[in-house]
């Protein structure tokens, strides 16, 4: 392959492409062209194709997954064609986003040297691409360290150093910010940044839209084909078509007329709003106890735990949990909140302090009862699943609790219903998507009917409509009575759903409180590197605290805001 | 984050050399079944470990061992129908030598194990890799055997990880009769089964996306050169397996006429 230096990075003309043994195309007539150095952010939600296209890009399919393509593909000015995925490896490369499974060598170096040594680079060029690569990533200084033993957050950014070596002029990123934590994110958006002034060509897949997004180019999919294509100014101003697409809009697109062009950032919020003269709402209702009263239903005391041969773990933490309150643990990745949760239902057992559930301490229960009273949804529904049918994998939970055949029964159509799987009832549970697996492995623990639902990053990998259809549930089951711990990065889902916060860091508390006292909190926010959601800074900017748009504008008034 | 281990000097060997060795030790543990040479030759491998810092590691698996050696003693006691002196149980006619061939088998067994913890502590898969290639074998051959060795404890991690999300739904495989037991797996080895099948797809897709196997010729960041170790320690293994086989054919170190 000759790349020819005028031609665009990516010129895409009328593909196509449908997996064998598919009833759809996932691809349907795509045409793009992305400019050499160019930062092109590709959205969509499930299904919509995104990772499809990646692939075609890199020969991923119709090579490794088979299927009938049409179209034509240029990579550099070349068809890409008769390439193999490994020849396209020095042009393009693909970070993928399960990176935990992409990593298989026992020290960080060898991971990062294993693309060039398979281009047959001598020794010397070896060296400094490996130099480079954990330099751009900021990893230097773990060079001899087993990936194993890596955080989360550093086993992604080797990831994603392990494509870096390649040098390929084209890089793509798919999904590869899901796992991430706000500060991780920030981390990957700058690396991305620093590339493509250093005259990369970035192709980045994303199921959110970031305020201030630097892309040049945005491009919105749907069922495998393209919605909108322009600069993400254009692509964000329609918050009801990237709805419909499974993406989150900024929340103050949201606050424009019908019609009307949106602000985007909250600056321009602010200016928008106060054009149309915004006031408080004369019939602005009072704010609303933010925090349940129920009698306390789980605690923590002084509980400490390290993993063997580690230091991470938790210490000393105390956290006492009041029925019905939605709790949600932020913090960074390796901070400990899942070793925390873990410790309410026994899955861990604390080396220091005391746990309670109901009042009487987690040892005092055999394994079903405390099944019974902490449901715990992991964060991927596949470390669960085994059934053939989707009943029969709901009811699993409720033959370990040993109920009749007739209870059994009842509640399994009870929670498939809550959770809309009601028709899927006879299907394979691997047949369903993602979103959809998801709702049935939270059906399964809903059905043990738990006093205590604990929920582990249940968003992560989810588009926005499935993340809504998933949390409608939770909060219908929190208004139930139903008490919730959350573990999320995603800030908006604290601020829309939690009562209470906690922050967690380098296996401490470092914080406890409402939502509300935690995004007033400037240096604390600055500390753990959370960030308010768009609507919240925009509210506090205005004199008032609002978690969510519809909050906003319960709160304030301006011309135009019946939308 | 796991504890790391300084390096020993079985570390600094060249991976070729240890590969050799490898191969050399199994002919070596194959040469007698008499308990009390292949109690020597256990105990060289417990001096190996001690020298390559993995002696905690093997101790750790003591409960195996155990196991290994009660289930050889009598397994080859009962099954293995030798003339001779012995003992009756049961109206059987247990041999003297049959045990004794048992006990040796134990130990056979127990060194081989050692000597897989002392090699795979002191050789990186990527090592390994180098080693079975400078040995002539194709490096996708190589490279898949050393992978499937590194997958293991992510398997591991996936099965335990199962069996905490049937364990949050009140399943406890180790309750119950033996068949409850067997049938209370199946809930952790489809998920188990399924996620490995995935993560193995990612990764062959991983593998070809860096240009795996692209260049005929490859080359590699990690530079290995034999020392004075290297040929020492080939040298005693050399030396070490030609008396064994020499003491064998003297009729020495075998209870029973048979490998």
């Amino acid at each position: 392959m000759k790349p020819s230096p005028q031609s665009p990075a990516v010129k895409v003309s009328g593909l196509s492409f449908t997996y064998q043994d598919a009833h759809t195309p996932a691809l349907n007539d795509i045409n793009i062209q992305i400019p050499r150095g160019s930062y092109t952010l590709l959205l969509g939600g499930s299904s919509s194709g995104k990772t499809t296209l990646l692939w075609s890009l890199a020969r991923v399919v119709p090579e490794f997954h088979p299927g009938e393509i049409a179209g034509k593909i240029e990579i550099l000015g070349e068809h890409n064609t008769s390439r193999s995925p490994q020849e396209m490896a020095p042009y393009l490369g693909l970070i993928m986003q399960d990176f935990a499974s992409q990593l298989f060598s026992s020290e960080v170096a060898t991971e990062v040297a294993f693309l060039p040594e398979n281009l047959g680079l001598p020794y010397e060029e070896l060296a400094r691409r490996v130099a480079e690569a954990l330099q751009m990533v900021g990893l230097s200084h773990l060079v001899g360290r087993d990936p194993q033993t890596l955080s989360g957050g550093e086993r992604q950014r080797l990831a994603i150093a392990s494509v870096l070596s390649g040098e390929a002029p084209i890089l793509v990123f798919d999904e590869a910010k899901s796992d991430l934590d706000p500060a991780g994110r920030r981390q990957i958006d700058e690396l991305c940044g620093r590339l493509c002034r250093g005259g990369n060509t970035i192709i980045s897949a994303e199921v959110e839209v970031e305020e201030g997004a630097e892309a040049d180019l945005a491009i919105l999919l749907s069922e495998g084909r393209i919605v909108a294509k322009g600069s993400p100014k254009e692509v964000f101003a329609n918050p009801d078509e990237l709805i419909r697409c499974g993406i989150r809009p900024l929340d103050v697109t949201l606050l424009a007329d019908e019609g009307g062009v949106p602000p985007q950032t909250v600056e321009e919020a602010l200016q928008y709003l106060k054009e149309r003269d915004i006031h408080p709402h004369p019939k602005a209702p009072a704010p609303k106890s933010a925090k349940p009263e129920g009698e306390e239903i789980a605690s923590l005391e002084g509980v400490s735990f390290t993993y063997p041969r580690s230091d991470a773990g938790i210490s000393d933490i105390d956290l006492s949990v009041r029925r019905g309150e939605f709790i949600a643990l932020v913090g960074a990745n390796g901070s400990g909140k899942t070793t925390l949760v873990k410790q309410l239902n026994r899955l861990l057992t604390p080396q220091q302090g005391n746990v309670y559930v109901g009042g009487r301490p987690t040892s005092e229960y055999d394994d079903a009862e405390l099944a019974s009273m902490v449901g715990y949804l992991f964060q991927d529904p596949d470390h669960q699943i085994f059934h053939e049918r989707v009943k029969e994998e709901v009811g699993f939970g409720l033959r370990n609790l040993k109920l009749s055949e007739e209870e059994t029964t009842s509640r399994t159509r009870e929670v498939l219903e809550l959770m809309e799987l009601s028709e899927l009832g006879e299907e394979d549970p691997y047949s369903l998507n993602k979103g959809q697996r998801q709702r049935l492995a939270l059906a399964s623990v809903l059905a043990m009917h738990p006093q205590l639902l604990i929920l582990d990053e249940p968003t992560t990998g989810l588009d926005y409509l499935e993340v809504r259809r998933l949390m409608s549930a939770v909060e219908e089951m929190n208004r139930r009575g139903i008490t919730v711990i959350a573990i999320t990065h995603a800030m908006w889902l604290v601020a829309r759903y939690a009562h209470r916060v906690a922050v967690i860091s380098g296996g401490n508390k470092a914080f406890d409180g409402t939502p509300e006292e935690l995004f007033a909190d400037e240096e604390l926010l600055s500390s753990q590197m959370l960030s308010r959601p768009q609507i919240v800074e925009l509210s506090l900017r205005l004199g008032r605290y609002c978690p969510t748009v519809e909050e906003f504008r319960r709160t304030f008034t301006w011309k135009g805001a019946e939308r | 984050m796991e504890e790391r281990q300084s390096p020993s000097p079985l570390h600094h060997l060249h991976p070729s050399t240890k590969v050799l060795c490898l191969l050399l030790f199994l002919v070596w543990a194959m040469v007698f079944n008499h308990p009390l040479y292949l109690l020597a030759i256990t105990a060289l491998v417990v001096i190996i470990n001690l020298i390559g810092g993995s002696f905690r590691r093997a101790l750790s698996f003591w409960k195996f061992y155990l196991v290994i050696a009660c289930a050889a003693v009598l397994l080859w006691s009962l099954f293995l129908d030798e003339p001779g002196p012995g003992y009756n149980i049961l109206g059987r006619h247990i041999a003297t030598s049959a045990i004794l061939y048992g006990i040796g088998m134990g130990l056979r067994l127990i060194s081989l194990i050692l000597f897989a913890v002392v090699f795979s502590s002191t050789t990186p898969v990527e090592a390994f890799t180098y080693g079975l290639r400078r040995l002539g074998l194709p490096y996708r051959v190589g490279f898949s055997l050393s992978l499937a060795f590194r997958l293991v404890p992510s398997v591991y991690q996936t099965a335990k990880m199962v069996e905490s999300a049937q364990q949050a739904r009140g399943h406890n495989p180790r309750k119950g009769g033996p068949l409850r037991r067997i049938f209370g797996f199946v809930p952790l080895m489809i998920p188990t089964i399924l996620y490995t099948l995935r993560s193995a797809n990612n990764l062959s897709l991983a593998l070809e996306c860096k240009g795996f196997g692209l260049k005929r010729k490859r080359t590699s960041l990690a530079r290995y050169r034999i020392g004075w170790g290297d040929i020492l320690t080939l040298a005693l293994f050399i030396v070490g397996l030609s008396a064994s086989i020499w003491l064998r054919l003297k009729e020495y170190g075998a209870v029973i006429d048979r490998l």
